[in-house]
């Protein structure tokens, strides 16, 4: 029958060339704009360089403190104190790793080399444990280790583009930089992180244990649990999920009695969180919620569906018109209602597949050079341009979820069309009337 | 056990105004083997009866029983299979599909029949030898003359053995040589193989070499 | 008009063939009409002045050295004192043409400091409290609401420490007693008693950054005193307008030697322009989010259109040979076409108003100041998004009604 379909679509492009070619256009900026959307959330997602391990995730980025008992409650919420996240993630079972790392961006310094001119840069402060949680890749020099983190020593591992711009070169391991007029030793130097990677994302990486930024507290009254600190945990898998988390609550538990007298309460609203949902959430203090998101997600896309769905509708309406006399010959000999209709929807199905692939395509291309465009989020022009790799683009879900929405959209547009003129009057049909 | 029978059928086609009875009452039967021709002037419902039998209809009163079954209120699947397997149409204008060529066009009924590709080719050779086509297999129906069209219209029509042929005016678009050639192909079909024929003609030769003939006039059956 | 009322009636009978496109106008028409509202409105918030000027402007910040920092010196205890003699530094530049400091001030800054500000019984509520030198009018081309120059704004700030000065419209025009009645009055803020402010003088309204309204950005600019420096204080340069090339990286080099005072040290230099696409960066995405959507919208009505009327023009190829054989000309054929599809526009468009007016009742689409429904705007808006399909209804009738013209009255016939 497939045979039939391509030959029945060559037909209709030979016969109706303009109006066959619309059709194709019409679902291929439809599954175009459909991926753009559907891209821009995936990249939030979906898994790279250094965050490979992006399904295993649990993020912890925010903690929030309230005042219980009082007139005016106060509430405040930002990252966790490094006691704090220490105390809620160290030393949990069924995880494979946890990092505490202060970074996210906001903390840039001012870096020199041999007195060259100097630049700003994104830095972070990590423990040894962030190497073994997120994939860099090394082209020069290693990570600092555990003793390393330990004794405190300045030792920075720092990106490609630091590498390039302070020393024209990236073999630079064991050389000696200036950070806010300090000098540290580079111990590595990584590939360039894409802004897109938010937790692993900086252009320098040092130990914290080098510095004040620890000390740093706030929080309600006399109770400091926040700081700067955000915390990953990198599970076994997935099905670990749940029992870390129920880890993590019994330990916000004890630490919410030992706090109670001081009459404030430490939520973690939701927290840690997969990656799934920390890519829908904005603010420090908001709780997941999955439902919402997917409510507005079907809510665009049916918008992006319906309308070219409806335009299609007509140009399928008035194609099938043409082929009325041959529909009627069809069933005068037998073929049922049930299996035009699945011909007709099939047939179109194989059409839309192929505009889908020319959507897709022109979307991944834009994707590409237009990355600035598409995936600079509302905070991250502060910090630089959002990169975007084709293998991250050329993801086998990608394709998939561009085949979906063919799918849906063909069965969209072709259904009333179809099903008009499956049960329009044989006798009727025969003569080329379409009622 | 008659093959065809029509009881008390009547046909009303209804537009806002105007109210047109098409047929009215019409009792018939058909035997197996037979032959019918059906005359009578230009719309006095002679293809809306064939259209009625071949199920290509529905009347508005009446029943309409083949080969001892009554279709009436019958889903559309199994009246599809009725179609399919025991009907075969001849129209006037040949309704060939013109974007597939000869043996495409034959094959079409037996599409909707559970056989491999490779059979139904072969039946298609068989059938179109049977009517002196083999050697346009693959051509396209613009490249045939109006009798060979026709011809292909039979191949289509028989090529599901079907036990009942209704032919609407088969050689109303052809010369006379031509048409000649046809009839002789329906004279076989009926002698040699048994089927039964209702034919609509306005030739009264032809029709006077059929079995049997009934006249029609506004919708009645006269004589 | 004949040719019209007949259009009318035949596409009143050729309903069904009619429904898609209608369906289609109809729907397109609300969403775009919501999407034109939202670009109308940002657009025009937009394009109202500022109040201010950047240009050849640049922002610094400036850090302090950490306490384990070998160079730190623990007797450094006044970090406004570095501050301003890494300004004075700055001042004596050739090419720096003014120089000042402040805080939560500059516009597209970051951060911000929001209050009540009353007066007697009069309170205005959200207006941002900022706090500057005089040189910060200078630098920023700040004029007065009564016509005075940046420089004499300058020279009524300076007149005391507890100077302040506030936009002409934090009260309303027609407020008792009138703002301008208020200078030279005394004001406490945020009730704290201990401390007086004098209104020296009203300034031409500033706005906060360039997507919020005048009304969401009521501000006063207090003068700035040594308490409230400190290291997040913003440092406000403008450079001489020839001398304005690479000045960022010239800079730059300076920050490890010449920009460096004791404890504290230039960590960051980016010009006002550069923040204030950082700033706008949010409204950029929606915008860009919207009109992609918009040119979605129009894309699918251009190519609907094209498709349905080219496949239109084919069947009734008869019906148009018969019309020139009793004597229409080519462009009145062109015309009925294009007609035929305004027409359908417009029968759609009148459902699309009422579902619009609705949206708008119900405060489901874009807020400016609190109001979602005003004449002026409905009516631009509405007229907009009509004009703007029906010109993709144009060009998607093009080629079908060209088309149509180049109809052979007796090949056409003779195909019948």
């Amino acid at each position: 029958m497939f045979k039939q379909y391509i030959k029945n679509i060559w037909a209709s492009l030979k016969q109706d060339s303009v109006v066959t070619i619309i059709n194709i256009l019409g679902t291929a900026l439809a599954i175009f704009l459909i991926m753009v959307v559907v891209l821009m959330q995936e990249v939030k997602v979906l898994p790279f360089s250094p965050e490979s391990n992006r399904d295993l995730f649990l993020i912890c980025n925010a903690l929030t403190e309230t005042s219980i008992g009082k007139e005016n409650t106060s509430m405040t919420s930002g990252r966790m104190s490094e006691a704090t996240a220490k105390e809620l993630f160290s030393s949990l079972k069924n995880v494979k790793d946890v990092t505490l790392f202060s970074g996210g961006g906001g903390l840039s310094k001012l870096v020199s080399a041999n007195k060259s001119i100097p630049m700003q840069a994104e830095s972070a402060y990590t423990d040894d444990a962030f190497w073994r949680v997120f994939d860099f890749k090394f082209l020069s020099g290693k990570p600092f280790d555990n003793a390393t983190f330990k004794a405190g020593q300045k030792v920075v591992v720092i990106s490609e583009s630091v590498a390039r711009h302070l020393f024209h070169d990236v073999n630079v391991a064991g050389r000696e930089i200036e950070m806010d007029f300090v000098p540290y030793r580079i111990c590595g130097v990584v590939r360039d992180v894409s802004l897109i990677a938010s937790q692993a994302y900086a252009q320098l990486w040092i130990p914290y244990t080098t510095s004040d930024i620890v000390k740093l507290t706030s929080g309600l009254d006399n109770v400091k649990l926040g700081g700067t600190f955000s915390a990953v945990i990198l599970a076994n898998s997935k099905s670990d999920f749940p029992k870390i988390k129920a880890q993590v609550n019994a330990r916000v538990a004890a630490i919410n009695s030992r706090i109670k007298a001081d009459k404030v309460k430490l939520e973690l609203k939701g927290r840690p969180m997969t990656q799934f949902e920390s890519s829908i959430t904005t603010w420090s203090n908001e709780l997941p919620e999955p439902g919402k998101f997917y409510r507005k997600a079907a809510i665009i896309l049916l918008i992006l569906l319906l309308v070219p769905a409806i335009n299609l509708s007509s140009m399928t309406q008035s194609r099938l018109r043409r082929y009325i006399t041959e529909i009627g010959i069809r069933r005068a000999f037998g073929c049922p209602r049930s299996r035009l209709l699945s011909d007709i929807i099939n047939e179109n199905l194989v059409l839309s597949v192929i505009a889908g692939i020319v959507g897709l395509l022109f979307c991944v291309i834009f994707a590409y050079f237009a990355s600035d465009m598409l995936f600079t989020s509302d905070w991250s022009g502060f910090f630089g341009h959002p990169t975007v790799s084709l293998s991250l683009l050329l993801n086998p879900k990608i394709f998939l979820f561009a085949f979906i929405f063919c799918f849906i959209l063909n069965l969209m547009s072709t259904i009333i069309p179809a099903l008009h003129a499956s049960h329009t009057n044989i006798v009727n049909a025969l003569n080329g009337r379409t009622r | 056990m008659s093959m065809i029978k029509l009881e008390g059928i009547s046909k009303v086609y209804r537009t806002k105004e105007v109210e047109t009875l098409a047929l009215e009452n019409v009792n018939i039967e058909v035997e197996k083997g037979e032959f019918l021709s059906v005359m009578g002037p230009s719309g006095c419902g002679k293809s809306t009866l064939l259209n009625i039998i071949g199920l290509l209809d529905t009347p508005t009163s009446g029943s309409v029983i083949i080969d001892g079954t009554t279709i009436e209120q019958m889903p559309d699947k199994v009246v599809a299979a009725f179609r399919n397997k025991m009907i075969g149409f001849i129209f006037q204008s040949f309704h060939l599909i013109q974007s597939l060529n000869v043996i495409d066009n034959v094959e079409v009924p037996l599409l909707y029949r559970s056989i491999s590709a490779k059979e139904r080719h072969q039946k298609a050779k068989e059938v179109l030898e049977k009517v002196g086509l083999s050697h346009r297999m693959h051509h396209m129906p613009s490249e045939l003359s109006g009798g060979q069209c026709q011809r292909v219209a039979i191949a289509r029509a028989i090529i599901g053995t079907p036990e009942i042929i209704l032919a609407d005016e088969p050689t109303g678009n052809l010369d006379s040589k031509m048409g000649a050639e046809i009839m002789e192909i329906l004279h076989h079909l009926n002698k040699d193989e048994n089927r039964t024929i209702v034919m609509v003609t306005h030739n009264e030769e032809q029709a006077k070499q059929t079995s049997r003939t009934i006249r029609f006039f506004d919708g009645r059956q006269v004589e | 008009m004949i040719m019209n009322k007949k259009l009318l009636k035949q596409i009143k009978n050729e309903w069904r063939s009619n429904v898609w496109l209608f369906v289609e106008l109809f729907f397109v028409s609300v969403l775009m009409w919501y999407v034109v509202d939202y670009i109308y409105t940002t657009v025009l918030t937009y394009v109202q002045p500022m109040g201010f000027d950047i240009s050849h402007s640049y922002d610094l910040h400036c850090t302090t050295l950490d306490s384990s920092d070998p160079n730190f010196d623990p007797n450094d205890t006044v970090p406004y004192k570095d501050l301003k003699e890494i300004a004075d530094r700055l001042r004596q530049r050739p090419d720096v043409e003014e120089v000042s400091i402040s805080s939560y001030a500059v516009p597209y800054s970051g951060g911000c400091m929001m209050s009540d500000f009353k007066f007697d019984t009069l309170t205005s509520q959200s207006v941002y409290y900022k706090y500057a030198d005089p040189e910060f009018f200078r630098i920023f081309r700040i004029h007065g609401a009564h016509g005075e120059t940046p420089e004499q704004l300058s020279e009524l700030m300076a007149k005391g420490p507890d100077t302040f000065l506030a936009g002409e419209d934090v009260f309303p025009k027609d407020s008792k007693p009138s703002m301008k009645s208020m200078i030279g009055k005394i004001f406490y803020f945020n009730n704290d008693s201990t401390v007086s402010h004098r209104l020296a003088g009203l300034f031409k309204p500033i706005r906060y950054d360039d997507f919020k309204t005048h009304k969401e950005s009521h501000s006063i600019i207090c003068h700035i005193t040594n308490k409230d420096i400190d290291s997040y204080s913003d440092i406000a340069i403008r450079v001489k307008e020839n001398q304005d090339k690479d000045f960022q990286s010239t800079l730059w080099k300076e920050t490890t030697t010449r920009l460096k005072v004791r404890n504290m040290y230039v960590s960051q230099i980016e010009s006002f322009s550069d923040l204030r696409t950082q700033i706008n960066q949010p409204v950029n995405n929606t915008m860009r989010n919207y009109l992609f959507g918009a040119g979605f919208l129009l894309l699918n009505i251009f190519l609907g259109l094209l498709g349905t009327f080219w496949f239109r023009t084919q069947q009734r190829r008869s019906e148009v040979a018969l019309f020139k054989a009793l004597g229409a000309t080519d462009t009145s054929i062109f015309g009925r076409q294009m007609t035929e599809g305004i027409l359908l526009l417009t029968i759609a468009t009148i459902p699309a108003i009422i579902i619009d007016w609705n949206l708008a009742s119900a405060e489901l689409n874009t807020s400016v100041d609190g109001k979602t429904l005003e004449a002026g705007r409905f009516i631009a808006t509405i007229a907009i998004t009509y004009l703007l399909i029906a010109l993709m209804i144009f060009f998607g009738n093009l080629m079908p009604a060209r088309k149509a013209m180049k109809v052979q009255p007796a090949e056409a016939l003779h195909e019948e």
